[in-house]
């Protein structure tokens, strides 16, 4: 194989095509494997692709190999080799310089067999074993006629099992990658960060009433966020995305252009494409879907304004109640004076009860109930609106709602705490 | 699911506790578990967690663990017991062993006995005690302990060799339980001794010793350099290993003395079991029982009742001795005289020079006295070979083959050899 290619290019199929190879879980995979894991393939025939593969996502990166591209091949082939290193050194090579790198594979006459590990038994030998077929020389040269070299093992491609991203299963929607991004960012929070079960870490997409929702919770409260600008909703089941996956691939998408889903059942995948960029993600398991609050619950509930009051204001009474006790403080709302009052009481008795009160605009009845401080300022922190809208169940006090006065894409739901430190009546 | 007790309080060994924690997941995997630790995590952040339902209406279990000695947390968690509501389940692991009974007073210590009282004062509480950590003096719980886990798997086991037992496996709770559940899937249904030390997995300091003279006891080469090479890959060093096989061959020499001297067979385990036991006079006086023996000895086991047993027994004059100033070091037990550790082994050692020794060499043609003497040479001779081996093994080139031949020499029956 010998390859020309603008630094440029070869960085964006690199971050976009190693993805998989470049991930946390590669990155720390200790298995006799690891070396094919955490490494690259790179083709260079009618197109230039690179593709990596771990157990948790498969990515794939696929230009047509022209000039106008910035790509000129030479000599076709394929190579296998370490995604990191090979990242660390283009990205530092021309950095401001128009820069063009070229890789060169120098086949060994035999291949040589590689055992990442000493204690593997002889007949695990023909299993395990990695052949390395040769090694590339990279060359770099630049504008300012700087340059530089190196050289990285190639090891046997046959090693990379190839996904088939034609077998997508079906399509379920598109949207556009900015918005999506948006709306991640808004909802992860709820979330909880690393679960053991590997379904609290998901990001549900829901759809109903013809309208595509994103879904997070962590058992104590949910936001959610409802997808304007989407295209060709066919979502006939909820699907669940692990957040820390779909993280890596809104930092490498092209935020202008649309992020497509698609999902097959049969065997648990979840499709994401954008133009030459293509994932495959897994999804939790089909049992944990019905695990996450379904959408239709939290729509359907009948909630009633309670009042409406500026986020500042809020804020402000929250963050002073949160010194006292971040946890849990008594809400009261009094119609007849339209004020909202946050009661603290630390548990360990470290501060004194905290009163803080704050202006609302026509409270609509009386109210006395225990939410949860900083859920609700996590909430309004990713409130785009001034005003705050806040509702609670037509028939009891065992959750609120908060949302935009303009806006209504996000809405945030919190459960009630009971603590009898507070007197509710 | 709501007929979960609910506050419940966990204390005691830490292995049963998490087993009994690990069996209520398993038994209510519906349930949302939440964890919190009650030394790093606010008493804010508890309450909330125990007052806050899921969405889905699921029951809730708080497990709250790493609970800290402060009164200001005690309060709090039996307030949280009586208040939680219905649908948030309670359970309190004391997993940094706060609640554990005082060994002079056999009672609970005074500050957790209050929180024990008010904790049983809730409606619904609930107290799972998994008991002390086992140890070597309070050796009848680890006995009962044992008797109890083999009589559940219907499967009886003498007081003795349950003590064997923990000789082998350690007073680790889990270790035992995890040993007696292996081992019951093979059991007879009496145990024997013969089937703890083939089956027990080796996890006390004294298990190499018992492990290692089983295998030379068996007078097989290779079974014996099979235990070597186990406990060299598990780990142990030549030295150590070299040691016991000495050890070994020392018994094997007071064994043949005593029948040398015309020792019935039977007696002799016994006497074995006196090695090294202070004041010999008292031990090996055939006239009291082995109870009095015991007894009479306890009063000389301290260098201060050494020198009575000195002064008033043997009659040495005082100016014999000089006086030296207390110092408060510990005594180092290993400078003690050897004694045999389990009664099991003397009978071992006893078994190998009668089977394997007497029975297995031919009297045809020499006197009694002449085929003594040559049991003796044999004994005398192993002995010292292993001495000339064990500062080979320790200063030599090559350690294993001095093992091996030390194996050679103390499983060689054939008194023309020598």
């Amino acid at each position: 194989m010998k390859v020309t290619i603008k630094q440029s290019v070869l960085m964006e199929a690199l971050s976009k095509g190693g993805l998989a190879a470049l991930s946390d879980t590669a990155q720390t995979d200790t298995s006799n494997l690891s070396l094919i894991i955490q490494s690259v393939k790179i083709s260079a025939t009618d197109k230039f692709t690179v593709e990596s593969l771990s157990s948790m996502m498969s990515s794939k990166f696929s230009v047509d190999a022209k000039i106008e591209n910035g790509i000129d091949i030479q000599e076709k082939g394929t190579i296998l080799i370490p995604a990191k290193e090979f990242v660390d050194w283009t990205k530092i090579q021309g950095q401001g310089n128009d820069s063009t790198i070229s890789m060169v594979l120098n086949e060994l006459p035999t291949p040589e067999i590689i055992n990442p590990l000493d204690d593997v038994s002889d007949e695990d030998v023909g299993r395990f074993a990695i052949k390395k077929i040769g090694s590339v020389k990279f060359a770099s040269k630049d504008t300012a006629k700087t340059s530089g070299k190196w050289e990285l093992d190639s090891y046997d491609p046959d090693h990379y099992k190839p996904v088939n991203f034609d077998d997508k299963g079906t399509k379920h929607f598109e949207v556009k990658a900015e918005h999506f991004i948006d709306a991640l960012s808004r909802i992860s929070f709820a979330s909880v960060k690393s679960d053991w079960e590997h379904y609290l870490d998901n990001i549900s997409v829901q759809a109903y009433n013809d309208s595509l929702y994103l879904l997070t919770t962590d058992t104590k409260r949910c936001a959610l966020f409802k997808l304007t600008t989407v295209n060709g909703v066919e979502c006939p089941d909820p699907l669940l995305i692990p957040i820390p996956l779909l993280d890596q691939i809104a930092k490498h998408s092209n935020k202008e252009n649309l992020l497509s889903f698609n999902y097959n059942g049969t065997e648990d995948k979840v499709y994401i494409s954008q133009a030459n960029f293509e994932v495959r993600i897994v999804s939790a398991d089909k049992d944990f879907v019905t695990k996450f609050p379904s959408i239709k619950m939290l729509l359907d509930k009948k909630y009633t304004l309670l009042g409406d009051i500026t986020k500042a204001a809020l804020n402000k009474i929250l963050v002073s109640a949160s010194l006292v006790n971040a946890s849990s403080a008594l809400f009261s709302f009094k119609e007849d004076k339209n004020i909202i009052a946050i009661k603290a009481i630390s548990e360990d008795n470290k501060y004194k009860p905290h009163v803080s009160t704050a202006k609302a605009s026509e409270l609509a009845r009386d109210a006395k109930v225990i939410w949860g401080v900083t859920h609700l300022i996590q909430g309004l922190n990713s409130l785009n609106d001034d005003v705050v809208k806040i509702y609670t169940p037509s028939t009891d006090l065992g959750s609120v709602k908060l949302v935009g006065a303009q806006e209504d894409s996000f809405s945030y739901f919190a459960m009630a705490v009971t603590n009898p430190k507070y007197d509710t009546k | 699911m709501s007929q979960i007790a609910s506050p419940i309080l966990i204390f005691g060994d830490s292995y049963l506790c998490k087993d009994h924690i690990v069996a209520a997941k398993n038994k209510y995997p519906a349930a949302k578990w939440i964890t919190v630790d009650a030394s790093n995590d606010t008493l804010n952040n508890i309450r909330m967690e125990a007052g806050m339902r899921t969405w889905d209406g699921e029951i809730k279990i708080l497990l709250i663990e790493n609970i800290p000695n402060r009164k200001q947390v005690r309060d709090f968690l039996i307030d949280l017991g009586k208040t939680t509501p219905e649908t948030t389940k309670i359970i309190m692991w004391d997993s940094n062993a706060h609640i554990k009974i005082d060994p002079k007073t056999k009672t609970f210590n005074k500050t957790w006995a209050v929180f024990l009282r008010n904790f049983k004062k809730i409606p619904g509480s609930k107290i799972v005690n998994n008991g002390d950590k086992l140890t070597e003096n309070e050796s009848g719980d680890s006995i009962d302990f044992i008797r109890q886990a083999f009589a559940k798997k219907k499967i009886a086991i003498e007081a003795s060799d349950a003590k064997l037992l923990t000789k082998i496996v350690g007073f680790d709770r889990g270790m035992l339980k995890s040993d007696i559940e292996k081992m019951a899937l093979t059991a007879p249904p009496l145990i024997t001794s013969e089937f703890i030390m083939e089956n027990a997995f080796p996890s006390s300091k004294e298990a190499l010793l018992y492990k290692m003279s089983n295998a030379l006891n068996s007078g097989s080469y290779e079974h014996s350099i099979l235990a070597i090479e186990s406990f060299l890959s598990s780990g142990f060093h030549p030295n150590e290993l070299s040691v016991v096989i000495l050890k070994a061959a020392r018994w094997q020499l007071v064994a043949c003395y005593y029948w040398c001297n015309g020792m019935a067979w039977s007696d002799i385990p016994s006497r074995l079991m006196q090695m090294g036991k202070f004041p010999s006079l008292t031990w090996h006086n055939p006239k009291i029982d082995s109870a009095t023996k015991k007894k009479e000895s306890e009063n000389y086991k301290s260098p201060e009742g050494i020198l009575k047993y000195m002064l008033c027994r043997n009659g040495f004059p005082r100016r014999y001795f000089k006086n030296k100033k207390k110092d408060n070091k510990k005594v180092d037990k290993s400078v003690r005289a050897e004694e045999l550790p389990h009664p099991f082994v003397a009978q071992q050692i006893v078994g190998y020079i009668q089977n394997k020794i007497i029975g297995n060499n031919s009297r045809e043609g020499i006197s009694t006295t002449v085929f003594k003497q040559n049991v003796m040479n044999r004994a005398v001779n192993v002995y010292l070979f292993m001495h000339e081996k064990l500062s080979e093994v320790r200063y030599g080139e090559d350690p294993i083959q001095d093992l091996h031949e030390m194996v050679r020499m103390i499983t060689t029956t054939r008194l023309d050899q020598f």
